[in-house]
């Protein structure tokens, strides 16, 4: 399987092997699909007890507990958690912004791609589904869901099609992708989310409240964060093309506060929503940023 | 300049090499990607007014930087200015030295007076002069003593010694002929290497501020700096002293007399000084608070009495003022001894009514030092020819009766001085006859009036009067009537001032100079019982009796002269071209030679000057323009107008000694580029480097205090 996976642009052989341990879960119980690892938010077979109840008629007879009857004289039955897998749906950021790239060796887009690649392999690998959805300010992909390698591979290879372009509008999108995803599901957001938070955070809090497991990657370059030039520059924007003199040493201080401020915004935002938020740039370590997710 | 130095003049046009750089750097200006604009929206990160004139001020600053290093070190210097001073070799300097009054005045900033500090400016300069250059010192109000100075000379000592031995005037200088006198010194000098012109003055307007020479006048193109020593501004007003002195008419022992002290304020308020007077016969002075009005005159009138005969001098001096060059007046006066009067005819027939007892009323001048002698008409011939008295006194009727050589002696009398007194006996009931034709007058039948007429003041402006006259110009003889008189027909080319009238008759009594001596005549007599008139029975006729006797016209009474500090006595008069001066008090004259000849007296004294037989009081004044306070301001100087000069501030030799050592060190501009250079390679790194990046990296560590969020890997992000 490594040699095939050598293959593909975002998830190479060396990068899978690390990843072969690793193990991605969810804090919310999950839809009723498969048997799997993942509790369920239904009653099942699991050796996880869940609760007693008082036999009902038409309850099985092998389910009450007899010494519970031998101490009260009472039939009660055990009742445990189900047990199922889960289905990882990756909602990628494909917008202009996304392809910056300063002081990383590689673009928010490579880098967001790189992260999708290997969240998938990690759920095929532990036994999920997953599939993959490009936005920008709109639903832009949705790809066949995946639960086996095989299946994988056309996810893998649009990865290596994503050509970013456009404007973002995570409200929007994170919307529709609400309505598109059926039932309670993990639900993995890698954007760089550079709008108003407020609206990013409308976005996040929908899929929150249907119930999904959200995860938010928020991938900038370093230099979004650091805004490293010095002196007199003229800026040109990647979304919309037009320019500005700006002389930086003058204009760092404002900028890292506000920035500062956004990051805080976004930060406790998904937090109050009920989302799992992980900023990360684009010079971190992939199985780093997967591994603090999968101990979070 | 530094040999080789001059190389880098060579690289001055690397200092556009910012230029350069600038505009190859402004070509590269880099643009840089950013993936969102909405944090640059919402701060509006525009070019500050500050960062918008950054770089050019960045490139100013580095041009002048480079401009300045290479002119340091082209080590650039303004040459010696020794020779533009007249300070260097064989070169020869003229020193004028302003010693007028105006000079006692302190100077800005200092206690010292001006001509001191000039003095000592002067000192300097001489000594910062090659030894072999020639100098010679000018005043500006020359002084005798000055004369053995008059040549240039190497002579240091010498020099430096009279600079010392300079004192202050009381006069007021003369710019155009100090300045000629100073040139044609530097011209005559013939240095070859040219010379220079030095002016030490306050520059007080009134003697340099009125163009009073053109270039041409001046010999040679020599070069004159104009050091002008600061005035220290005064808070008081200048009072100033015009003039002072004592009566016009022959001054006797125990006479009252008044010395009149004429005082100016020339402020713009009312100004109380202290007027002292001091006399030759008394060692303790008087004092007299006087208040003079803002820019008027004021008359003052000192009581003096001379106790015994000869010369005197009255010292009168002011105090409280701002000003002291004009603040002394030396008076010289001729006290003569006890005085004759003829009265022609016989005492005790009463011919004269009161008028003896008038003049003396012991009989033997103890009083009035005038001695009254009663002779015939046939004696005073001789006495004349013997003795020659102060007055005669004759009636008409003698006068009428005068043979040829009686009238030829009393002609000659007045002619030379003497005073002649012609009136009516008590008694006289008729005009007379024919009187002499030089007396210039005759008398016109006895006038009787029923009721007593008032006597009237004619010509109150006559110096007869001048006791008399009061405060406002008027003369009041108080309530004196004429009952009869005889009108007196005056010659019309007699020359006769009318004194007392009645009625519709101008002249009862009249006054005239003849030659050197006066002639009064009068158409009453003065008798006791008032048959004529009640005039002397008061005590106005006291008064009026003195100047009668003493001469109020004459010539020959006290003979006083005043001149001005600065002039020279020579229009007295007097006969023969002889004249010797006698300094009684005051700036030590003691002089004789020709009469042209005599000196310049530039300080205030009293003196007398002998010519012949004659001996003239003589006051030197000081001078009333030296309390003005107006000076010239700025470089352009009026009395130079036209002729190239520089002007400096000379407040303290010690800096004028350090101005003179870098004019003939020269001035290098090393250090100041350097400095230069340096200042703007401040300003460039100041503007090279934003304020706020100092700031922050001020903090040290200001990373972990931002408190960013985390990464992934838990690593802050800034």
């Amino acid at each position: 399987m490594a040699e095939k996976l050598n293959t593909y642009k975002y998830l190479p052989s060396r990068m899978a092997d690390h990843l072969g341990n690793l193990q991605i879960g969810v804090t919310k119980r999950m839809d009723v699909g498969l048997q799997g690892r993942h509790q369920s938010s239904t009653f099942g077979s699991s050796v996880e007890f869940a609760e007693y109840r008082e036999y009902m008629q038409g309850d099985p007879i092998e389910r009450i507990d007899w010494n519970v009857y031998a101490r009260t004289d009472k039939y009660v039955i055990r009742r445990f958690h189900d047990e199922v897998n889960i289905r990882a749906n990756i909602l990628l950021d494909t917008s202009e912004s996304m392809s910056y790239k300063n002081m990383g060796s590689m673009s928010k887009m490579d880098y967001g791609c790189h992260l999708a690649a290997a969240l998938m392999y990690v759920m095929v690998n532990q036994g999920d589904s997953t599939n993959l959805i490009t936005f920008d300010d709109d639903l832009r992909k949705v790809y066949e869901p995946a639960a086996t390698f095989g299946a994988l591979r056309p996810l893998l290879q649009g990865l290596e099609e994503i050509e970013p372009k456009g404007e973002s509008d995570l409200e929007k999108a994170l919307a529709k992708a609400t309505e598109f995803i059926k039932g309670r599901s993990l639900v993995i957001v890698i954007s760089d989310m550079l709008q108003d938070p407020r609206e990013t955070l409308k976005g996040i809090g929908n899929l929150c409240y249907a119930g999904h497991d959200v995860t938010v990657f928020h991938v900038l370059d370093p230099a979004e964060i650091r805004l490293p030039q010095e002196g007199l520059i003229e800026v040109e924007f990647l979304e919309t093309r037009d320019k500005m003199n700006v002389d930086i040493g003058e204009f760092r201080d404002l900028y890292l506060q506000r920035i500062r401020e956004y990051l805080d915004d976004v930060r406790i935002g998904c937090t109050n929503e009920g989302a799992n938020y992980l900023l990360v740039d684009t010079t971190s370590d992939i199985h780093d940023t997967l591994l603090k997710r999968a101990t979070s | 300049m530094i040999p080789g130095a001059s190389i880098f003049l060579y690289l001055l046009p690397l200092a556009a090499a910012p230029v350069l750089f600038h505009l190859l750097m402004r070509r590269q200006r880099k643009t840089v990607l950013f993936s969102t604009r909405m944090f640059f929206d919402s701060m509006q990160p525009r070019l500050s007014f500050h960062r918008k004139f950054r770089e050019p001020l960045l490139l100013a600053a580095r041009t002048l930087l480079l401009l300045f290093l290479l002119l340091a070190l082209a080590r650039l210097a303004i040459p010696k200015m020794g020779s533009v001073l007249g300070l260097g070799g064989e070169q020869a300097v003229v020193i004028v030295i302003d010693n007028s009054s105006s000079m006692v005045g302190s100077v800005e900033g200092s206690d010292r007076t001006k001509l001191s500090v000039a003095q000592e400016g002067a000192r300097t300069l001489l000594k910062n002069m090659d030894p072999r250059g020639k100098a010679a010192i000018v005043l500006l109000v020359p002084e005798p003593g000055a004369d053995r100075f008059g040549g240039m000379t190497t002579d240091r000592d010498s020099l430096l010694s009279f600079l010392q031995a300079i004192q202050p005037t009381e006069a007021t200088g003369d710019s155009a002929k100090a300045l000629l006198r100073a040139t044609t010194l530097l011209e005559n000098a013939n240095s070859g290497g040219g010379g220079a012109l030095h002016v030490f003055t306050d520059l007080q307007e009134a003697e340099w501020k009125t163009p009073v020479l053109a270039a041409e006048d001046m010999p040679g193109s020599p070069q004159i700096f104009v050091h002008r020593v600061p005035t220290a501004e005064s808070t008081l007003p200048n009072i100033c002293m015009l003039r002072a002195s004592v009566s016009s008419r022959r001054i006797l022992p125990n006479q009252p007399y008044a010395l009149e002290v004429l005082l100016r304020n020339d402020g713009d308020k009312d100004f109380q000084v202290r007027v002292h007077r001091k006399d030759s016969e008394n060692s303790v002075a008087e004092v007299t608070n006087v208040e003079v009005g803002a820019g008027s005159q004021k008359l003052v009138k000192l009581p003096l009495q001379p106790k015994a005969p000869g010369r005197h001098w009255v010292r009168v001096w002011i105090e409280g003022d701002g000003f002291e060059g004009d603040n002394r007046i030396f008076v010289p006066y001729i006290c003569e001894k006890k005085g004759d009067i003829y009265f022609v005819g016989d005492r005790a027939a009463g011919t004269f009514g009161l008028l003896p007892l008038a003049l003396s009323p012991s009989g033997d001048g103890r009083y009035t030092s005038l001695v009254p002698n009663f002779l015939p008409l046939d004696t005073i011939k001789s006495r004349l020819q013997q003795k020659t008295p102060m007055l005669v006194v004759l009636t008409w009727a003698d006068a009428s009766s005068l043979d040829e050589g009686t009238s030829a002696v009393l002609d000659q009398y007045t002619q030379r001085g003497g005073n002649m007194l012609v009136l009516p006996a008590v008694d006289a009931r008729e005009s007379t006859g024919q009187a002499p034709a030089w007396l210039g007058a005759k008398l016109a039948p006895l006038k009787a009036v029923p009721v007593s007429v008032p006597l009237r003041v004619a010509n109150e402006s006559s110096s007869f009067w001048s006791d008399i006259r009061g405060l406002d110009g008027r003369v009041r003889i108080g309530t004196a009537f004429v009952k009869q008189y005889f009108a007196i027909s005056l010659g019309q080319d007699a020359g006769y001032a009318a004194l007392l009238g009645a009625n519709e008759d101008p002249a009862l009594l009249a006054i005239r100079k003849h030659g050197k001596g006066q002639i009064v005549v009068s158409g009453i007599a003065f008798g006791r019982t008032g048959a004529w008139s009640t005039l002397p029975r008061q005590k106005i006729f006291l008064v009026m009796a003195q100047p009668i006797a003493l001469g109020a016209v004459a010539n020959l009474s006290n003979e006083s002269v005043s001149i001005v500090a600065g002039q020279a006595p020579r229009l007295l008069p007097g006969e023969g071209d002889e004249m010797s001066i006698t300094t009684l008090l005051g700036d030590q004259v003691d002089w004789s030679g020709l009469k042209n000849e005599s000196p310049i007296l530039v300080r205030g004294g009293a003196y007398i000057a002998t010519m012949g037989q004659r001996e003239t009081c003589l006051t030197v004044l000081p001078s009333e323009l030296e309390g003005l306070s107006a000076f010239v301001e700025g470089s352009e100087i009026g009395a130079l107008e036209g002729i190239p000069h520089g002007v400096g501030t000379l407040t303290n030799e010690d800096d004028f000694q350090d101005e003179l050592e870098q004019s003939l060190a020269g001035t290098g501009f090393y250090v100041p580029f350097l400095l230069l250079a340096m200042a703007f390679l401040m300003a460039e790194g100041l503007l090279g480097a934003p304020a706020k990046k100092w700031k922050d990296r001020g903090k040290g560590d200001p990373d972990n205090k931002r408190g960013l969020p985390s990464t992934n890997t838990g690593e802050e992000i800034i």
